[in-house]
């Protein structure tokens, strides 16, 4: 798993298309046909790597979003990263 | 997860998740037993026009797009279509006739459009029987030297065939051929009459036998293979069963949109639920009765098979289109 620097930007790869249905979220992998469901913070979270952002800028918008902690929104943020590299879903840029 | 938690919600809060955008009835082959009605007329819609349908769509939440036709590729904005729906971030697959994929368009789809599958007709396993459905001499050397090039440029590809009593003879060596290009080989049918009740397709049914021999080559090959291409279709296979059992999913989760602004709740059942001449698509699809009509008229069919295995024709398979359009006067 890559580690994410201060000023490393992620988004999501080119080959992901992603839509809401109502609260939950459903991505997909155009290169491995692969469907990923995910919950309304996950959806909030893909949302916003619609462009590239920071991790420290990610951790911000989740805590207000959903008003809680930058630690919990952090560790949330990061377990949730690791599933989205899993799935070859994000890029990182400097 | 996706069928038990994403569709289920689709279907509950009546989510417009797929279309099918029919872009022309022109075609340029001639298969006999199309079921397309060519010589419908009315106003085609602009490229404005799909700009606003598009962009309403997305803002629907609508995942999946297919381009279709007729033959799709021959619409004088096809890619200016493509690329938005590439912009607009949805899941597109193209379904053509294959004859257009040459080198320089199939880099350009992939680079324009990406779309997720590109879905190609073969009418047989020789040129001797594939051109005679699509009576253009020369049709299948150009399709099969297209797959190829298709494939080479990262394009996911397969293949649909019909079965019909002129290539029934030749199912074993289609399975052949689609081995050797490395696309999976999918089957529709029956032959049905075309849209307009005209019978005259029917004259190529294939028989029962036919059907029975594909159902047992398919059982045997996902047994034996179970390979990535049938994995990779992760949104299209292990359907879950609707609550009730239906014929098909029509009027479910998605429409269809012929070239002139008509939304109907499939490409087959020719019934306007209203115009985008007229109306928004979000309009349509919220307010018009059409589509549950359609969903209670496929649970209504599903009906008169109680082991829940439809047939029709001697295919292991039930159009409600098909059975209504039988009955249709020309």
């Amino acid at each position: 798993m890559q580690k994410n620097g201060k000023d490393t930007k992620i988004q999501l790869t080119a080959q992901i298309r992603h839509r809401a249905v109502e609260e939950e979220g459903v991505l997909i992998h155009l290169d491995n046909g692969r469907v990923i469901v995910v919950n309304e913070v996950g959806l909030f979270i893909v949302q916003q790597l619609d462009m590239p952002v920071t991790p420290k800028e990610l951790t911000a918008a989740i805590a207000g979003e959903f008003d809680i902690s930058t630690d919990q929104a952090a560790k949330d943020l990061e377990k949730f990263l690791a599933e989205l590299d899993a799935e070859q879903a994000i890029e990182r840029s400097q | 997860m996706y069928h038990n938690t994403i569709l289920n919600r689709v279907r509950e809060q009546h989510l417009l998740h797929s279309v099918t955008l029919e872009l022309t009835y022109r075609c340029n082959l001639d298969c006999f037993y199309c079921y397309n009605d060519r010589y419908l007329s009315g106003k085609l819609l602009s490229l404005d026009q799909y700009r606003v349908l598009l962009n309403d769509l997305a803002r629907m939440q609508t995942l999946f797009l297919m381009l279709t036709g007729g033959e799709p590729m021959i619409h004088p904005y096809f890619f200016k279509i493509g690329n938005m729906t590439r912009e607009l971030g949805f899941v597109v697959s193209i379904r053509t006739n294959g004859h257009l994929l040459g080198s320089r368009i199939c880099k350009r789809l992939k680079k324009e459009i990406d779309p997720y599958l590109v879905t190609v007709s073969l009418h047989g396993a020789t040129a001797e029987i594939h051109d005679r459905q699509t009576r253009i001499t020369g049709s299948f050397d150009c399709l099969i030297k297209n797959i190829r090039t298709a494939g080479e440029c990262g394009l996911r590809m397969e293949v649909v065939t019909t079965p019909t009593a002129w290539n029934e003879h030749q199912i074993e060596a289609m399975f052949e051929c689609c081995d050797v290009l490395g696309v999976p080989l999918l089957f529709q049918g029956p032959v049905g009459p075309r849209n307009n009740g005209d019978i005259s397709p029917l004259s190529i049914q294939p028989a029962q036998k036919t059907w029975d021999l594909i159902e047992k080559m398919v059982s045997e090959r996902h047994e034996i293979e179970k390979s990535e291409a049938y994995q990779n279709r992760a949104v299209e296979t292990n359907k879950k069963e609707p609550e009730e059992p239906a014929t098909c999913s029509v009027g479910m989760y998605g429409v269809d949109i012929d070239p002139f602004g008509n939304v109907q709740a499939c490409m087959h059942l020719k019934e306007s639920a209203g115009s985008l001449h007229e109306q928004s698509i979000k309009e349509i699809w919220n307010h018009s009765p059409l589509f549950l009509q359609a969903q209670n008229r496929s649970i209504d069919a599903a009906k008169q098979f109680p082991d829940h295995s439809p047939r029709q024709l001697g295919a292991p398979l039930f159009c409600l289109a098909v059975e209504e359009n039988l009955h249709k006067k020309s």
